[in-house]
């Protein structure tokens, strides 16, 4: 009788650890994730045509230090990025608030060309990244980045778009252009095979649409 | 007596058994992660260096730092890594970056960019180590309850 009241004792406090064991952070989180993109398109077979430059005169190339996102909360630092030894492009840490990073092989945000930023959607256990709800960017929303000449370039996104990492779209990411132009990255889709990491990048369009000058020299 | 006895060294490999089947697992989980410690770094500046190796953390914007889902921070920030830490099941192309003179893009990164890792994967966060050490001291109340009781019934009886 004593023997069964003291299993019974150890069993109550035993059964509310293995509860506890079961509800931490580390469960899968589907719905922490980050948000499935609304529309996926397939990549674009070839760069945009080029079209007359109707924009805003371009900038002196100066790097940028800051990108502000109003439509989806985003003022952050902006990092300087290269290439990795194996020719993929540098990314920012995975690191709590770890900042966008421009990649200084393209051109300065306001310079003829694609200007490309990336940052991350989620930080492992760090939780949300830079560029969570990049995907929620809707055509016309705007983007400025501040230079470190103090000069301003306003953008407004053009398209969004969602593309699976095996077809990256290189030449449409990368390829000349007749104006100034930006490219917003990171990841997004579903979780890969391995659960490492995600299946798309998410790819944002935007073409210069402002300018303000540089407050240095 | 004896029987009182048993049955605390019962209740004591119980408590023990119970320690190890949730702690363990959780402890596991932590050390089997790398740690991802970032390093220091500095953010965008137009130094000019070309090397990835931004110089100065300030900025030269507002300044201001405003709440957002990214939640920036003024300070300075790490150095960018490797995408090859976050690996993932989508093949890259062979295509290796290549110096495009004239180019606007001087030269293009091969394949995708890494940047996203889902929370899950996440390596140790430090919760699970946590949930393990609460489920263990959960587990060894009851076992101290237990003897306790018996300690003061027997002192009773």
């Amino acid at each position: 009788m004593r023997l069964k009241r003291a299993v019974a004792a150890l069993a109550v406090p035993a059964a509310a650890a293995a509860c506890c064991a079961g509800c931490g952070p580390d469960r899968p989180a589907a719905a922490n994730g980050p948000r499935t993109p609304v529309a996926v398109t397939a990549p674009p077979a070839k760069a945009p045509a080029a079209r007359p430059s109707a924009g805003p005169k371009p900038l002196a190339s100066s790097a940028p230090v800051r990108l502000e996102i109003p439509a989806i909360g985003v003022d952050t630092p902006v990092m300087r990025l290269g290439l990795a030894a194996d020719g993929t492009v540098e990314v920012p840490p995975i690191a709590a608030h770890a900042p966008a990073g421009w990649y200084d092989g393209s051109p300065t945000p306001g310079r003829t060309g694609p200007s490309v930023i990336l940052a991350h959607v989620t930080v492992g256990r760090y939780g949300d990244g830079v560029f969570l709800h990049l995907s929620r960017l809707r055509p016309g929303d705007r983007v400025t980045a501040r230079l470190r000449d103090g000069a301003t370039a306003g953008f407004t996104v053009e398209s969004v778009r969602t593309v699976a990492k095996a077809h990256f779209p290189t030449a449409s990411v990368y390829g000349d252009t007749a104006r100034p132009e930006l490219r917003l990255i990171t990841c997004g889709g579903p979780r890969d095979a391995a659960g490492t990491g995600y299946a798309d990048n998410v790819v944002v369009y935007a073409d210069l649409t402002s300018t303000t000058p540089a407050t240095t020299t | 007596m004896p029987f009182l006895r048993k049955s605390v060294m019962t209740a004591a490999a119980l408590a023990c058994g119970a320690v190890l089947a949730t702690a363990g697992p959780a402890l596991a989980v932590g050390s089997a992660h790398p740690s991802g410690a970032p390093a220091t770094g500095r953010l965008a500046s137009d130094s000019g260096k070309g090397t990835g190796q931004p110089a100065s953390a300030s900025g030269t914007g507002s300044g201001r730092l405003t709440g957002t889902s990214g939640k920036p921070s003024g300070r300075p920030t790490s150095r960018p890594v490797k995408p090859t830490g976050q690996p993932t099941s989508a093949p890259r192309p062979a295509v290796s970056a290549v110096p495009a003179p004239g180019r606007q893009v001087g030269r293009v990164p091969s394949g995708a960019p890494d940047t996203g890792v889902p929370p899950l994967a996440a390596g140790h966060s430090g919760h699970g180590t946590a949930e393990g050490s609460a489920a263990a001291a959960v587990v060894l109340l009851g076992a101290a309850v237990v003897v306790v009781r018996r300690r003061s019934l027997r002192a009773q009886g």
